[in-house]
């Protein structure tokens, strides 16, 4: 009889199209459960879209204040970065957010069950389960930059569409891989999930509004330490079509949709490396 | 034999953690903050052991001694510090998949499953993950129904099952993709006695009828009793005793005691191939030497003296595991007596 263990090694086509349709089942499965909890299901989107929502009323008001918008950007051009950066934070949501529970799966010994499948442990843990505020996030990023995208007085071209979502994309990277840096600290040390909250809490405040109001300090902080230009602020600027046209940093913002496909990639190694050094709780 | 007839092989085995040891004295907590002491803590020291294809054996130590530790370094889930581990001729910690694709694992205090799911979605779910055929799947699952009457819970969800429920899940779903090697961590733990020995008679057939190889570590010596031909005893991560549970007890064990009630007093008690445990002038506990077996004491006591009642103690199996990890702990404190042989170092 041929076993499991003894069927031909997979080609990378075929472990892709495997980890998709496990991904799929996985997702599908842990939706359903959460929605079985009627209450507490409506519950976590109804947060998620309160939560996000504060997040605009504050913006509404200052945009209201400063009628001729912030910085360089028009009051449509602040709307487009909120929605990008809100609609890439609901995509974080979906897709990254329980790394963030990292250490309660490390505490439970659920992190080693994952050691135990063939399957890339990154993914089982994104899969771990289902977050359903995310639907509210994402509800309102989706939203708001479809308003912004109605209001913004540019010609939509195709490519510039394509440039927008990727941009978004980007974002959604930028975010994982900072918080996937630090659930490599979190395998060592548990209380690094401060720093992650601290981030967020960062990237909540200044990532939705044009950094050209902030210092020129802090503007470089938020673009080689935490690089929160990355999400929105640069990639809006190009679209609006107020980037800076020479130097590097013209170069920076017209590709910055790829620092979240840099980043991440760094960070897996980053990880890989981690899992290589992991040290498994109890005995 | 070679490496490739044993299912497991490993040589020098060894996990050493550095963890922090706090400062005493005089502002501590701030020097420990500050300036921590790293301690390089040796957990497993030099294994060496082989286990064949089909063995059942157990892992036996007291807590801390190693046990997990091993298992985890077996499963791919640590890297070792150094010495070589083959698990079916692979490197666990090197190919984590193909190995993943070859064992099974039960950790019996922590869940594989999903916490929200119902445990036959959890299975359906280890299914594609493993990539197990229907047909396999639903002959797996009714041959683990059969025995461990899964299809009583396993439509409820896993958060909601008793510990003894849950753990049988896990035992399906270590199996479901038919590995040939599969390591239980403390699997019976908690469970009641019906359950335990529900699960007893399962790992059997996965032996006896699968042909699996089945590395099973508890601190339940009637399991190891009823099922392990073999026992592999750790202490303070190393490996102190291998052989079979009968060769445990005559090598660390009293073995049968001798008990002896007399209807006068008796003075001097010699008997051949006996020790005399205790005697007062009424009563005696004997213990036998050497190839002397009890039924030899028990005849020689009832020719020479006068005896009134007799009775033939077993010694129990798990007073033989205390004194088993109390002498195995006497003997490496005595090897560590020596300068050169200082496991923790600073």
């Amino acid at each position: 009889m041929t076993t499991i263990a003894q069927l031909p090694v997979w080609s990378r086509a075929h472990r892709l199209a495997h980890t998709v349709r496990v991904a799929r089942k996985v997702s599908v499965l842990n939706l359903r459960a959460r929605m079985e909890y009627r209450g507490d299901f409506v519950i976590s989107v109804f947060f998620g879209i309160i939560w996000q929502t504060s997040t605009l009323m504050f913006a509404s008001v200052l945009l209201t204040r400063f009628k001729g918008g912030l910085g360089n950007f028009p009051g449509s051009g602040v709307l487009l970065i909120i929605g990008m950066r809100l609609l890439s934070h609901g995509l974080y949501v979906l897709c990254f957010s329980n790394l963030g529970y990292l250490p309660l799966l490390v505490d439970e010994g659920r992190m080693e069950g994952y050691f135990l499948r063939p399957l890339s442990i990154f993914t089982q843990l994104l899969l771990s389960q289902f977050n359903v505020n995310a639907i509210g996030d994402i509800a309102v990023g989706a939203t708001t930059l479809g308003f912004a995208v109605v209001l913004i007085h540019i010609h939509w071209a195709i490519g510039t569409i394509v440039y927008l979502g990727v941009a978004v994309i980007g974002g959604l990277l930028v975010e994982g891989a900072l918080q996937l840096m630090l659930a490599c600290l979190l395998l060592r040390s548990p209380g690094s999930r401060v720093l992650g909250s601290w981030i967020d809490e960062l990237m909540s405040t200044f990532g939705n509004y044009p950094l050209s109001i902030l210092p020129k300090v802090v503007v470089g902080l938020f673009t080689f330490l935490l690089p929160l230009a990355f999400v929105a602020y640069f990639p809006a600027e190009v679209i609006l079509g107020i980037a800076p046209r020479h130097g590097v940093m013209s170069i920076v913002t017209r590709w910055s949709p790829l620092a979240g496909l840099l980043l991440f990639m760094l960070a897996k190694r980053v990880w890989a490396y981690s899992l290589r050094h992991y040290h498994s709780a109890g005995g | 034999m070679s490496d490739a007839d044993f299912a497991i092989v490993t040589r020098d085995l060894t996990k050493t953690f550095s963890v922090a040891r706090r400062h005493v004295g005089r502002f501590a907590a701030i020097r420990s903050l500050f300036d921590p002491i790293r301690v390089h803590r040796t957990v497993v020291d030099k294994l060496t052991m082989s286990v064949a294809r089909g063995e059942l054996v157990a892992l036996l130590g007291p807590n801390g001694a190693g046990k997990s530790t091993s298992i985890k370094m077996l499963t791919g889930i640590l890297t070792p510090s150094s010495g070589e581990v083959f698990v079916d001729g692979r490197v666990p910690h090197r190919d984590r998949v193909g190995n993943a694709r070859n064992i099974g694992a039960v950790f019996g205090q922590k869940t594989q499953l999903w916490w929200d799911l119902p445990a036959k979605q959890s299975l359906a779910i280890l299914r594609d993950i493993f990539d197990v055929p229907k047909s396999v799947y639903d002959r797996q699952l009714a041959d683990f129904d059969a025995i461990l009457e899964l299809s009583e819970f396993w439509d409820t969800p896993v958060r909601n099952l008793s510990l003894g429920q849950r753990v049988r899940c896990e035992m399906a779903g270590a199996m479901l993709h038919d590995p040939s090697i599969v390591f239980l961590d403390e699997p019976t733990i908690g469970m009641d006695v019906v359950v335990k020995e529900q699960t007893r008679e399962f790992l059997r057939a996965q032996v006896q009828e699968r042909g699996r190889t089945i590395v099973l570590t508890t601190h339940d010596m009637t399991e190891v009793a009823r099922l392990c031909e073999r026992v592999l005893l750790i202490n303070h991560g190393r490996l102190m005793f291998d052989g079979t549970l009968e060769q445990l007890k005559s090598k660390y064990g009293s073995g049968a005691l001798v008990n002896v009630t007399f209807s006068e007093p008796v003075g001097a008690l010699e008997v051949p191939g006996a020790r005399v445990v205790s005697h007062d002038a009424m009563q005696a506990v004997l213990a036998p030497m050497g190839v002397t077996t009890p039924e030899d004491i028990v005849r020689a006591l009832i020719s020479r003296f006068p005896v009134v009642n007799l009775a033939v103690d077993e010694t129990n199996i798990e007073d033989l595991m205390r004194d088993v990890y109390l002498t195995t702990a006497d003997e490496l404190a005595h090897k560590r007596d020596s300068p050169d042989s200082d496991r923790d170092s600073a």
